[in-house]
């Protein structure tokens, strides 16, 4: 379980605090979507689960690890992988296999071991075809399947991702959120920062912060429902919610809560096929 | 040009070698190239030609690595014809330099050694991949962890730089592009304009580095990293035709070693 307890974080020299009495839990199995517009804290979030910063107030705690105690520095970062926004500030092998190495590496195991969790972390993300290429000559897609293979590599229960599929072809995308929900799927839990709207309602939950402060932790779908929230996630209403906002409007009867294509279609195959039994029944031609 | 730290791959008795004892022979190597007389050189040239026909490495791609470097090698040997005293063989008129006989011995051993010492690096880094390259090191540096050398960390810089080195180029050709495009060109225009426009591409090109090297620590810590010794994926073990190679080596270092042997070639 990761637990935030009243955290609050300001970089050092800053008399602003950047995190602002963050409390919550993450237990296990669970996939977490972390928004919130630019400069809410989201990555500075992040970081404290990771240990790479400590709360200046509060308790973060990794399966009962405190991260104010050095001591489990190690063991917090093989619970809780990290993976950063760019994936070239983050490859440190040469060649593909050695980056996903690196970590098993750092933990002291014999070479029989690191060649098995290098098999099976290349495996889970796809990229065994390119074991021995350079990690230079590698897609962006690949770079950030690459840069969970790696942490993946740790054998973590957690994960935290800092906008995966930033700068990503819509194809790299839905490979790397693919990814993410088999490795979820098979118990390891998932913290990432996210603006992707189909990723906000793939996940179980949706943290929003603003200004530092948790404002919604909930149901995304329950959450996107409230009036104003995708200005303060820093999202734009996506084109199929406002089109039929329009049809709406225009006095068809839609369902209010319709944010995704399918859903459009369901919504209106059901009032195209309202308005067909409405014609029966007034006695229109058959 | 091929690109630091990227090999050719292949499956030759020198790709196979273990790279520590490819490592021992390019040191080995560089230093007979300056100790070694007309024949001793030859003996050199000789053994060279062979490891790079074992290598595999196809001529052209051996060229083409060798890149730039031709110019140096030209400039090298004219630097040394021409302003090397002794019997003149060919004056220049109206300039104060003239090819000796002295100089053209002097630049074209000048240039051996430079080609032969470019050439054992090349054919070091081209059949060793460069993780295994750091792995030699670190395993032919560990007897100095015993004075206290951070040898592990060294190895671990050297990997760090090679993985970085095609990084740092790409920052640069955006940060160029960048200025370029707001019309700052060190390629063009007047001295002056080219003056302002390097430094306004080093300043954003140290900042970037800096950065860069900020969130790779991050990332290293993150992943676990500690300074000490790592393990990987790799295990060297000796082969007997390691063995043998280094029995060679020491073979060939003790012949070319001996005052007798330098008299004898």
């Amino acid at each position: 379980m990761i637990q935030f307890q009243s955290v609050t974080f300001a970089y050092e020299g800053e008399p602003r605090s950047v995190l602002k009495g963050a409390t919550f839990a993450v237990a296990p199995g669970e996939h977490v979507v972390l928004s919130g517009p630019n400069g809410c804290g989201k990555t500075t979030l992040l970081k404290h689960l990771n240990a790479l910063l400590i709360p200046t107030t509060g308790e973060v705690s990794i399966d009962g690890l405190n991260t104010q105690d050095r001591r489990h520095a190690p063991e917090i970062r093989r619970r809780v992988g990290m993976v950063f926004q760019n994936p070239d500030r983050q490859i440190v092998g040469m060649t593909v296999e050695e980056d996903v190495a690196f970590g098993p590496g750092n933990l002291g195991l014999p070479p029989a071991d690191i060649r098995r969790r290098v098999d099976a972390a290349l495996a889970a993300v796809d990229l065994d075809a390119l074991r021995r290429r350079s990690s230079q000559a590698l897609s962006g897609g690949e770079k950030r399947l690459l840069a969970i293979a790696g942490v993946l590599a740790m054998e973590p229960r957690y994960l935290a991702l800092d906008e995966p599929t930033a700068y990503l072809d819509p194809v790299s995308r839905r490979r790397v959120f693919d990814t993410l929900d088999r490795l979820q799927r098979e118990g390891i839990a998932i913290v990432h920062v996210t603006h992707d709207l189909d990723a906000l309602l793939n996940a179980g939950r949706l943290l929003s912060l603003d200004g530092g402060v948790i404002r919604h932790d909930g149901k995304p779908r329950v959450i996107l429902k409230e009036p104003g929230v995708w200005s303060g996630l820093g999202l734009e209403t996506p084109p199929v919610a406002r089109l039929l906002e329009r049809l709406r409007q225009g006095g068809a009867d839609l369902p209010a809560d319709v944010l995704t294509v399918e859903e459009a279609a369901r919504a209106l195959k059901g009032l195209l096929a309202g308005r067909d039994d409405g014609g029966k029944t007034e006695g229109g031609p058959p | 040009m091929i690109p630091a730290g990227q090999s050719l791959s292949g499956d030759g008795p020198i790709h196979r070698l273990d790279p520590r004892v490819k490592i021992l022979w390019a040191v080995a190597f560089s230093i007979l190239v300056f100790q070694a007389g007309p024949a001793g050189g030859l003996l050199l040239t000789a053994l060279l030609a062979a490891v790079g026909a074992l290598s595999g490495i196809p001529f052209r791609r051996f060229l083409s690595a060798l890149g730039p470097l031709w110019v140096l090698v030209a400039l090298l040997f004219l630097l040394h014809a021409f302003f090397s005293n002794g019997p003149v063989l060919f004056a220049l008129p109206g300039l104060p330099i003239a090819l000796t006989s002295t100089g053209l011995a002097r630049g074209l051993a000048v240039a051996w050694q430079f080609l032969c010492l470019v050439s054992a690096g090349l054919f070091l880094t081209l059949t060793t991949p460069p993780g295994l390259l750091v792995l030699g090191l670190e395993r032919l540096l560990k007897p100095a962890g015993r004075l206290g050398v951070p040898y592990t960390e060294l190895a671990f810089t050297v990997s760090l730089a090679l993985r970085f080195l095609p990084m740092l180029h790409e920052t640069f050709l955006q940060v160029q592009d960048a200025q370029r495009s707001r019309g700052s060109d060190i390629r063009s225009g007047p001295l002056p304009g080219r003056l302002r426009a390097v430094s306004a591409l080093v300043l954003p090109l140290i900042l970037g580095t800096f950065r860069q090297a900020d969130a790779l620590v991050e990332a290293m810590e993150a992943r676990g990293y500690r300074p000490g010794p790592r393990t990987g994926l790799t295990t060297l073990r000796f082969t007997p035709q390691d063995v043998a190679a280094c029995v060679l080596l020491g073979l060939i270092v003790v012949l070319m070693a001996l005052p007798l042997a330098f008299r004898l070639f």
